[in-house]
């Protein structure tokens, strides 16, 4: 089919180099792919994320399904009205002191940051939800300022750090559930202030990447669920306060064992499935 | 075959299969392919050599566009060297001016575009080689996803061919390119 001898040298070069490649791992990946993912994504990442904008507002947002019965009586309907009341009391309650906790961080990272530090906002414009390199795309690249390490966040609560990948236009960010991970913690119980003195500890990225966790001996700590996991890892400076996530369980499967492990299991409150802003922390 | 031409219509594909993914996908995961349409179109019109390289680049296009492993190149460009091949071989008995050729054809060559980079997919699992599966990877799954996606590739192929002969003269396809089975224009 193919006559010339020379193209038919270069196809066959092409297809053994593209079969090496597709059984290469996932570090030498990394070189070999990074230059064509690069030049191809920020050219077309910026159209395609302004269509998928524009398609999504053709679209509109799904109506939100509602668990009213319609056969339930009005007796019945006005004692959940109030209940459902006292309930958004409560949670408006909670969020004001979320809101100083939050303050109180925002506060602790004012002094401890620099004047070089600024937070630019950032369009999710993809996502890869694959368990062994989870990453997001976001539509901020060099020309924003935006840098390999730095961290993404949304709120308080750390979201991932920017990978090497990085274009003028776009850049991709490898999330902090990524397996293997390691992440130096304080555990802080929501009702108390910062305190620097308590000493971190290494929570590690489960396999699943849904949660992080850690072992500790079995009474001889007082974490609680509801704990909040803050950054405290030199390695990540950058990221130093920001939120990893919320203790949801402390598991003591042998209570009557004083040398066995408690396992706490730290959930990141973040749902990286449905981001669509959020902020890096560029530094000047 | 102008390359420039090719050029546009592939990123032209590329931005677009992105872009309207929150519109037309159906289910969490089931879109049609751009890229593979527009390698029927030219496996329909083009030289073989024309036809293998573009081949490949759309199926490099393909590969940067999957996410499930970042910076995997290859697999998708050999699946659709393979459909390109399989068209190539098929175009002579085919009408090269009809959508439906085109849809029919977009089926039949994306089953081998599957084929091949499924099977490649899988080989990354084996423990004896590479022994890195890709997360959440089911060669079943994935060739039964497959199905739908190039049910759907068929049906989206129509409007998408037809446009593509309207713009049969911007192609410039001369010289070496094909002279087969053709209606009159």
């Amino acid at each position: 089919m193919l006559t010339d001898t020379t193209t038919r040298r270069v196809l066959i070069g092409l297809s053994v180099v593209f079969v090496l490649n597709s059984q290469l791992n996932t570090r030498h990946l990394k070189w070999v792919g990074t230059v064509p993912n690069a030049v191809v994504k920020t050219l077309a990442n910026p159209p395609a994320s302004l269509m998928r904008g524009a398609a999504a507002m053709v679209k509109g947002k799904p109506t939100l399904p509602t668990h009213i019965d319609p056969a339930k009586s009005d007796d019945q309907l006005r004692r959940e009205l109030v209940q459902t009341r006292r309930e958004n009391l409560r949670l408006w309650e909670e969020n004001a002191e979320l809101i100083r906790q939050l303050s109180a961080y925002q506060a602790a990272a004012a002094v401890r940051g620099s004047e070089t530090i600024r937070l630019i906002e950032a369009h999710v414009a993809d996502r890869n939800p694959s368990r062994s390199n989870p990453t997001l795309e976001l539509d901020k690249g060099s020309r924003a300022g935006v840098q390999q390490g730095n961290p993404v966040i949304v709120a308080a609560d750390l979201v991932g750090f920017v990978s090497s990948d990085v274009g003028t236009l776009r850049s991709s960010v490898q999330l902090v559930t990524v397996p293997k991970a390691r992440y130096q913690v304080r555990l802080l119980a929501p009702e108390s202030s910062i305190h620097p003195d308590d000493e971190p500890l290494y929570v590690y990225t489960d396999a699943t990447g849904e949660y992080f966790y850690c072992d500790l001996p079995d009474g001889q700590h007082d974490v609680r669920v509801g704990d909040i996991a803050s950054m405290a890892d030199d390695l990540y400076h950058q990221a130093y306060g920001y939120i990893l996530g919320e203790v949801t369980e402390v598991l003591d499967d042998h209570p009557d064992d004083p040398l066995a492990l408690d396992r706490i299991i730290i959930r990141p409150s973040v749902p990286y499935g449905r981001l669509r802003d959020v902020m890096v922390q560029v530094q000047e | 075959m102008n390359w420039l031409i090719f050029t546009l219509f592939a990123y032209g594909a590329y931005v677009l299969q992105a872009g309207l993914a929150p519109v037309w996908m159906l289910g969490t995961r089931t879109e049609p392919r751009l890229l593979l349409i527009l390698l029927v179109y030219l496996a329909m019109q083009a030289s073989p050599t024309t036809v293998a390289f573009a081949a490949l680049a759309l199926g490099a296009l393909h590969d940067i566009q999957q996410t499930s492993v970042a910076g995997l190149i290859g697999p998708w460009a050999l699946g659709y060297l393979a459909a390109g091949y399989v068209l190539l071989q098929l175009r002579n008995l085919l009408f090269r001016d009809s959508v439906f050729t085109i849809a029919i054809m977009s089926l039949v060559a994306g089953v081998f575009a599957y084929l091949v980079s499924t099977a490649l997919y899988a080989l990354r699992g084996v423990s004896f080689l590479l022994g890195q599966p890709v997360a959440e990877f089911s060669a079943a799954n994935a060739m039964f996803q497959g199905f739908f996606d190039l049910l759907y590739t068929a049906v989206i192929a129509m409007p998408v061919g037809y446009l593509l002969i309207k713009s049969h003269k911007a192609w410039a396809f001369k010289g070496g390119d094909y002279h087969g089975t053709s209606r009159s224009r």
